[in-house]
């Protein structure tokens, strides 16, 4: 044998070849114990539990959702639709009951429910959108109720704010002795949230620089939908503590991202000043206007009868959600149409208190201090017009009493008519007033500045003559000073003052006081006899 | 003896007729003591590139799966092999409890789909792809890995859309046999 290999060897060598290969090498490796398996594939079913209510006024509510499935449930989903606007995701529940509590992200309104459940291989449930199965009204607002007798200050106002137009400025005069609300409806489209665009609804002095109240301030809370509608809202607020004043309304829109692409936009509608006058004539034509921003109205406020005389209407509104009204009072006076006015030791005065009716005086008496019915002259009275019957002789009490075909309408005792006269604080309405009927006139001299000033205490705004004249002599000879006294300037309490400047002034504003000025100023006011007043 | 010399004639007619051929894989003889030393080809898997052997066990199985679903493992082959050669690697399942998987593969073996990725730079990249029951049924070329060389794969499941026709079935004790052979 060894023989045998030694020869092959050095056949090996002697020829110097290599040994042939007759299959070649290989190896494996093995990637082992694999398995593979097909779930169940029934999707979960989940329902949400029917809501207790449909409207409520709470914040937030528990949503509770049922889920079956083949396999079990690994998580819900739920959702909601805001006033039917696009599905949003509110949570997600894990495990345990399923239960969500519900915080109404964009505020109030008609949420729509949806959930929908995953089980543990992942099968989503396949549902049909359905926003009419489980709904809830969210409405945490309370009506408003607002009492209309006048129609609108102006007609409905309108208007569109945008990024390029952000402002929205009306002006407000309330008269005095009137109550009044703002009614607007409006539309507020926004792509960002309030934090960035929102806007502002807020009353102003007439300078529009210093804000009395705000309204409202509105903005997109949800930061999950940037595409937010509201919807067209309805607002109201009461006026009636700005009687008397000038004010502005504004509406300014804020986007503090002026650099994107979003934009919003408010749309106002209906903007309307309601005004309400406390003094009524007989059978006003009184309505209620009761809003609310959530839900319908379940309990109106009824209004009753007015009364001659004073009456407090109380008025309160309940909405579906069990939100209340905080009740309000309005103290209305109502008055019959034909009133007296103003009394004096020579006449009294009739007033029309209709805005619209002409008053047929013909089968109108009056007595005088209990005497027989003495007839009035005029025969009729157009509205809001004044008539003056003088009495046949002058009176120093007068106990008026007026008749309508022998049925009393009214009556008035004055006294004290010597030195006194009566009217009511308003021209045809109000309480009365009793007035010296010689208003005291002073004339105070501050030479020394070439200044006088004149006071007239004890007026009252009706006077017919109202006007003054104040004679007094300088170097150049006679002068006069004349004017009148204008309502708006008297007070409240009957007063009026004037100052003057005894020289010429040019129109460039410089004074030059008068020289030789007398001691001596006569004050003529009115018809009141002219006094002097000598400042020697 | 009569055998040894027959032998031994018929291995000299066969060296003379393949004087000119060359060896397909280097192999060395001393002639000084007249020894032979001989290559091996050895390809070796591994999960981390760290611990290699011939065998890898799945990391996680592929049950209750459903429509869509998708997993993936990474894993490294390296050609270990002594000898200077490249390995061409081959991939087949092999079905290790074929009665009992019998019912289960026309029902689901086309819709479970296995593809192999070879980490190219950074990006992945398929080197061979088909479904379950074709990879039983047929054998694919991934890549070839020269000596000492690895490589990083990915071992990708997904799952066509099933119905509940599909629920409940399995297969199980399946193995993908990695083959590498030496390549020219």
């Amino acid at each position: 044998m060894k023989i045998i290999l030694t020869l092959v060897s050095f056949l090996l060598l002697y020829f110097k070849v290599s040994l042939p290969v007759l299959a070649t090498f290989n190896s494996t490796a093995t990637y082992h114990s694999l398995s593979f398996s097909i779930a169940e594939q029934n999707p979960p079913q989940s329902e949400i539990e029917e809501l207790p209510f449909q409207v409520t006024n709470q914040n937030s509510v528990p949503i509770t959702v049922k889920a079956l499935d083949d396999s079990g449930v690994q998580k819900i989903f739920l959702y909601y639709s805001f006033n039917f606007g696009p599905w949003i995701l509110f949570d997600e529940a894990q495990s345990g009951q399923y239960q969500f509590n519900f915080s109404a992200p964009q505020g109030d309104g008609l949420y729509s429910f949806r959930s929908l459940a995953v089980d543990i291989y992942n099968h989503l449930e396949d549902k049909e959108e359905d926003f009419f199965s489980s709904q809830l009204k969210f409405d945490t607002t309370a009506p408003t109720s607002n009492l209309i007798i006048f129609p609108a200050t102006h007609s409905s106002l309108s208007a569109t704010l945008d990024n390029n137009n952000p402002l929205f400025v009306q002006d407000i005069f309330i008269p005095q002795s009137v109550s009044a609300h703002l009614d607007f409806a409006f539309r507020f489209r926004s792509q960002d949230i309030a934090e960035y665009n929102f806007f502002d609804v807020y009353l102003t002095d007439s300078s529009g620089e210093n804000i009395l109240e705000k309204i409202l301030t509105y903005g997109n809370l949800d930061s999950s939908n940037l595409d937010h509608d509201s919807g067209w809202l309805h607002l109201s607020r009461n006026l009636s503590h700005l009687a008397g004043k000038f004010f502005k309304l504004i509406f300014r829109l804020t986007d503090l991202n002026h650099d994107s692409d979003t934009t919003s936009v408010l749309e106002i509608a209906d903007l309307q000043t309601h005004l309400l006058d406390s003094r009524l004539p007989l059978n006003p034509d009184l309505n209620l206007l009761v809003t609310d921003l959530g839900s319908e109205i379940i309990d109106y406020p009824t209004l009753s009868p007015l009364e001659v005389g004073e009456n407090i209407v109380s008025v309160s509104a309940t909405d579906s959600a069990g939100n209340s009204e905080l009740p309000q009072h309005y103290p209305i006076v109502v008055l019959p149409d034909l009133v007296i006015n103003r009394v004096d030791k020579y006449a009294f005065t009739l007033f029309n208190n209709s805005l619209t009716q002409v008053l047929d005086l013909s089968n109108l008496t009056y007595s005088l201090n209990n005497s027989s019915p003495l007839t009035i002259d005029s025969s009729q009275l157009s509205p809001l017009q004044s008539l003056t019957v003088f009495f046949p002789s002058t009176q120093t009490t007068a106990n008026l009493k007026l008749f309508q075909d022998d049925n009393l309408v009214t009556s008035f005792q004055a006294d004290d008519l010597d030195n006194f006269y009566w009217q009511r604080q308003f021209s045809g309405l109000g309480p009365w007033l009793k007035i010296a009927s010689l208003p005291t006139v002073n004339l105070e001299s501050r030479l020394s500045v070439s200044k006088i000033t004149l006071t007239i205490s004890g007026l009252a705004t009706t006077l017919a003559d109202m006007s003054y004249t104040i004679d007094y002599q300088d170097a150049a000879g006679d002068q006069q000073i004349f004017g009148q006294i204008l309502p708006e300037q008297i007070d409240e309490q009957g007063f009026v003052s004037r100052d003057f400047f005894l020289g010429t002034c040019s129109s460039g504003g410089t004074c030059v006081p008068a020289s030789g000025l007398s001691k001596k100023f006569m004050v003529t006011f009115s018809n009141l006899a002219p006094q002097e007043f000598n400042f020697e | 003896m009569k055998k040894i010399f027959i032998l031994l004639s018929v291995l000299v007619v066969i060296v003379f007729a393949t004087k000119s051929a060359r060896a397909l894989f280097s192999s060395q003889a001393k002639t000084a003591s007249l020894t032979f030393t001989t290559g091996n080809a050895d390809l070796q898997i591994s999960a981390d590139s760290q611990n290699w052997s011939n065998t890898l066990a799945v990391a996680s199985n592929h049950n209750n799966m459903s429509s869509g679903y998708s997993s993936s493992q990474d894993f490294y082959l390296k050609n270990n092999s002594l000898s200077p050669i490249s390995l061409k690697i081959s991939v087949r399942l092999e079905d290790f409890s074929p009665t009992e998987n019998a019912p289960a593969w026309p029902i689901i073996g086309d819709k479970i789909h296995i593809t192999f990725q070879k980490l190219i730079g950074t990006q992945w990249t398929d080197v061979a792809t088909a479904n379950l029951k074709d990879w039983r049924d047929s054998t694919q070329d991934i890549d070839t890995l020269s000596q000492n060389t690895a490589s990083q794969y990915r071992f990708q499941v997904t799952l066509d859309d099933v119905d509940n026709t599909h629920a409940g079935q399995s297969l199980s004790n399946l193995s993908f046999k990695f083959t590498g052979l030496q390549s020219p």
